[in-house]
């Protein structure tokens, strides 16, 4: 007689198999990745060379959000792009990426990029701050303004300050 | 008990009671003539006193239908109530031997400076009978007797009877002879006052003569024959026996002897009359002649004389008060008048043991030694009274309800009520008599059970229960309305319109609402419990309204109950009533949030008051749709105010551009900006080297 399969065995031969799964995405992100590394190698030399204050950025971030990378990456991709273009097109060989990579001046580019990168990822919060304050303001008196048509409407109760909120109308013996 | 102190005059007309209120003499305030529904012209000028009664001042009126007509005007105590069911029944038809009642009416009387009750009655051109005694001396014979007095008068409380009524003021002073020739006898007013109210101790049986004048209730056939007995005897042998003597010792005397042997006397009167003198004057109730009884003696039926029956006598006496009693009747009066000594001596437990010993009444002694344990085992310092009041009840099954000064038939605490705060001001024992539940106790002692007592112990709880409650409409006020038809509306905005009916209510406050303080309401308890009691549309709800702590719904409930009244009762138009409570509005008008909404109210609240009509300002002033729009929209507002006081706290706390959310915003546009300037290099770096 068969027996039935419970629930948690049920859930447990799920989870068998989606991790089968990522297992088998892992492994071909990694064979497409060494086969990406081998075909396009002096390329990638010099990318993951010259990437390299990038990858210490993405690895320093302490913000849940972790934008510093995408400012500093952005930075740096610019400093490697020639370099790499150079590769592409007057000579992708191994040796040329060698003599890159071992050369003062790309470093010199690299790091420049980079820290321009961190120059804005620095820079750009306290002139947002100032933006944000100045808009404050705006915003505030819009509000004021909007509250004094509210108790021009309502009265003061409205505020839920009961204060001077009189009965107003006729009173007796008026 | 000052009333009863006073001494009993020497005419057998009686107790003086009190005068009529501000009664200055006509000389001095009379001026314009009073007219009674438009047809009936008082003079206050021309008083006929030897017509008036002692709460009914009589006064020349012309007919202007018919100038012919000979009248007059009794002009009624405005402090007392009239017997308002007796006037509606005596309205409809003539009572052969009753004075006969033309109409009656409210109108303004000057000399009370306020409105009262008139009644217009013929004129009796024989005058009163009491008056024969002072003039020369008309002897009869029985037979005399007999014909021109006791017949007509027997035949006249016959029909009296047949129709309900019960006259309550039959002495000599009230009853006229309608002729000149004096053939024709009839008895007098019998609504100017309270029943028996008038009445001189002489006249009224024991047990009504222990009462306050107010307290001697409606009573039955039986009390008018005994009145009429003491009349026959006052107008055959114009002797007075109670000459020289206090209200307090005629009853006494009365007890001791008999009511015949104390009317009576010495004085010899023919076989005949004593053998219908001691059937009317029996103090049994039960034993006393009635009608038909009467009648079988008037055809001629010769009966034995009743002989009074003895109380039964204790084998040694009793000591209260320096005075030895052997009988419970006398016991009892005497406890009722020594009332503090009276609760010593009960507590003592020397009632019972006398009652037991002495008497040899075990019934009795069993009930007052129950009532006294039960008394000394609660800690209620007034529990003596009521003991009191209940061992007074066992001793004299009899005698009225006895509560400190109050001694009162229990169909008459309407009028006791009435009295005691119309006209004495202080209705604060009544109201102890009530809610201490004496008149349960006095259901209890009943000995044979009747309609009447189921009846009153109906009115008393009721009473009661309006008493205990003090809630608008409800409360002493409601009591006294509710157990009194004949009491104007006591409220002192309109006491001096004298409003009987609530037809009447709206057009007197209209009356006085042109000269009344704006700063105050037209509505007060009185009024309240007028409307409440006379009102037969339920207006529960604005009454409960009235007494709200918030002012908008009390004086919404104040315009509710009054526009319910002329809704439906009118009049059409109150225009001076309408400006009073317009201008009364503030608070409702205050009620709306919307200041659009009030603005508007205070534009159509004075058209509305030009209109007159209370019905159309309460309409505009409770309108549920607006006032459900003014709150949601009023909520939304305040939702939307929070709202916006909230960001504004925020955008003024300082951390506007230097928090967290900054921060991250900053992050974000550092982001974009790398993202944006990179792409842009990137398109240029590779354009320029492909190209």
């Amino acid at each position: 007689m068969a027996k039935k399969e419970t629930p948690k065995q049920t859930n447990q031969a799920a989870s068998v198999k989606s991790s089968g799964k990522a297992g088998v995405n892992n492994w071909a992100l990694i064979v497409i990745g060494v086969i990406i590394f081998v075909v396009f190698f002096p390329t990638m030399v010099v990318f993951c060379v010259g990437m390299f204050p990038t990858f210490i950025a993405f690895f320093i971030e302490r913000s849940k959000k972790g934008m510093v990378w995408i400012s500093v990456g952005c930075m740096n991709l610019v400093g490697v792009t020639p370099y790499i273009m150079d590769l592409w097109l007057i000579s992708n060989t191994p040796q040329q990426a060698l003599d890159t990579v071992f050369s003062v001046f790309p470093w010199l580019v690299w790091y420049s990029t980079a820290g321009l990168g961190w120059l804005i990822y620095l820079g750009t919060p306290p002139v947002v701050g100032i933006f944000l304050t100045l808009a404050a303001a705006s915003r505030a008196s819009t509000l004021k303004a909007s509250q004094r048509r509210l108790v021009e409407k309502w009265g003061q109760e409205v505020s839920g300050n009961q204060e001077g909120a009189g009965p107003g109308g006729m009173m007796r013996g008026e | 008990m000052a009333e009863e102190q006073q001494q009993v005059t020497e005419e057998a007309g009686g107790d003086s009671p009190p005068a009529p209120p501000q009664a200055s003499s006509p000389s001095s305030s009379s001026g314009a003539k009073v007219l009674l529904k438009n047809r009936f012209e008082l003079d206050p000028a021309k008083p006929l006193a030897h017509l008036s009664q002692p709460n009914g001042q009589a006064y020349a009126v012309i007919d202007k239908r018919d100038k012919e007509s000979k009248l007059f005007a009794m002009v009624c105590n405005p402090e007392l109530p009239q017997r308002l069911r007796v006037l509606h029944m005596l309205k409809g038809g003539k009572a052969p031997a009753l004075l006969p009642m033309v109409e009656w009416g409210v109108a303004y009387w000057p000399m009370f400076k306020r409105k009262t009750v008139i009644v217009i009655y013929e004129l009796p051109l024989g005058g009163k009978v009491s008056e024969l005694g002072g003039r020369a001396k008309e002897s009869f014979n029985e037979q005399d007797m007999i014909r021109n007095y006791i017949t007509p008068l027997f035949e006249g409380l016959k029909e009296i009877n047949a129709r309900g009524i019960t006259l309550r003021s039959i002495r000599p002073d009230n009853m006229y002879f309608m002729d000149a020739e004096k053939t024709k006898i009839v008895f007098g007013e019998c609504v100017s006052s309270p029943p028996a109210y008038d009445q001189p101790v002489l006249y009224e049986t024991i047990e009504s003569g222990m009462c306050l004048p107010e307290g001697r209730g409606e009573g039955t056939l039986m009390h008018d024959i005994y009145s009429l007995g003491v009349s026959i005897f006052s107008i055959y042998a114009k002797k007075d026996p109670t000459k020289g003597k206090t209200v307090d010792q005629v009853v006494d005397a009365k007890i001791e002897q008999g009511s015949y042997a104390f009317v009576v006397q010495d004085y010899r009167l023919p076989l005949p009359l004593v053998e219908i003198l001691r059937g009317l004057l029996c103090d049994d109730d039960d034993e006393r002649w009635d009608l038909e009884a009467i009648e079988l003696w008037l055809g001629g039926r010769r009966l034995s004389p009743l002989q009074p029956k003895a109380e039964p006598k204790s084998k040694r006496n009793i000591i209260f008060c320096e005075e030895e009693y052997s009988t419970c009747r006398q016991l009892s009066r005497a406890m009722s008048v020594h009332w503090r000594e009276a609760i010593e001596l009960v507590t003592e437990g020397k009632v019972d043991i006398w009652l037991r010993r002495g008497l040899e009444d075990k019934e009795k002694a069993d009930a007052v030694e129950l009532a006294r344990k039960i008394t000394l085992s609660t800690a209620d310092p007034k529990a003596g009274d009521t003991l009191l009041a209940k061992v007074l009840m066992v001793l004299d099954n009899r005698a009225p309800i006895r509560y400190k000064e109050l001694v009162l038939m229990p169909d008459s605490i309407g009028s006791v009520l009435a009295v005691h705060t119309i006209k004495k001001g202080d209705p604060r024992l009544v109201a102890e008599l009530l809610l201490r539940e004496i008149f349960k106790s006095w259901v209890d002692t009943r000995i044979k059970y009747s309609s009447e007592i189921s009846q009153s112990d109906t009115e008393f709880r009721d009473m009661r229960n309006y008493m205990r409650q003090t809630l608008m409409g409800l409360g002493l006020e409601r009591a006294i309305y509710e157990s009194n038809e004949a009491v104007p509306c006591q409220s002192p905005l309109i006491v001096s319109e004298y409003v009987l009916e609530i037809t009447e209510l709206l057009p007197a406050l209209e009356a006085v609402a042109s000269t009344a303080d704006p700063k105050s309401w037209p509505f007060d308890r009185h009024i309240a419990a007028f409307i409440a009691c006379r009102f037969k549309t339920n207006v529960d709800d604005h009454m409960n309204a009235v007494g709200d702590p918030g002012p908008s719904k009390a004086v919404m409930g104040v315009l509710g109950t009054l526009a319910m009244v002329q809704w439906r009762h009118g009049p059409e138009a109150v225009f001076d009533l309408t400006a009073w409570l317009g201008a009364s509005m503030g608070p409702v008008v205050g009620s709306y949030h919307n200041r659009e909404k009030r603005r508007e109210l205070e534009k159509e609240i004075p058209r509305v008051v030009r209109k007159g009509s209370l019905v159309e300002l309460y309409n505009l002033l409770n309108n549920e749709q607006e006032r459900y729009q003014d709150m949601t929209g009023f909520n939304e507002a305040k939702a939307e105010y929070k709202a916006a006081q909230d960001e504004l706290d925020y955008l003024e706390s300082g951390r506007v551009g230097r928090d967290e959310q900054a921060e991250e915003l900053g992050h974000q546009t550092a982001s974009v900006t790398s993202a944006t300037l990179a792409l842009v290099v990137l398109v240029i770096m590779i354009v320029t080297r492909i190209w």
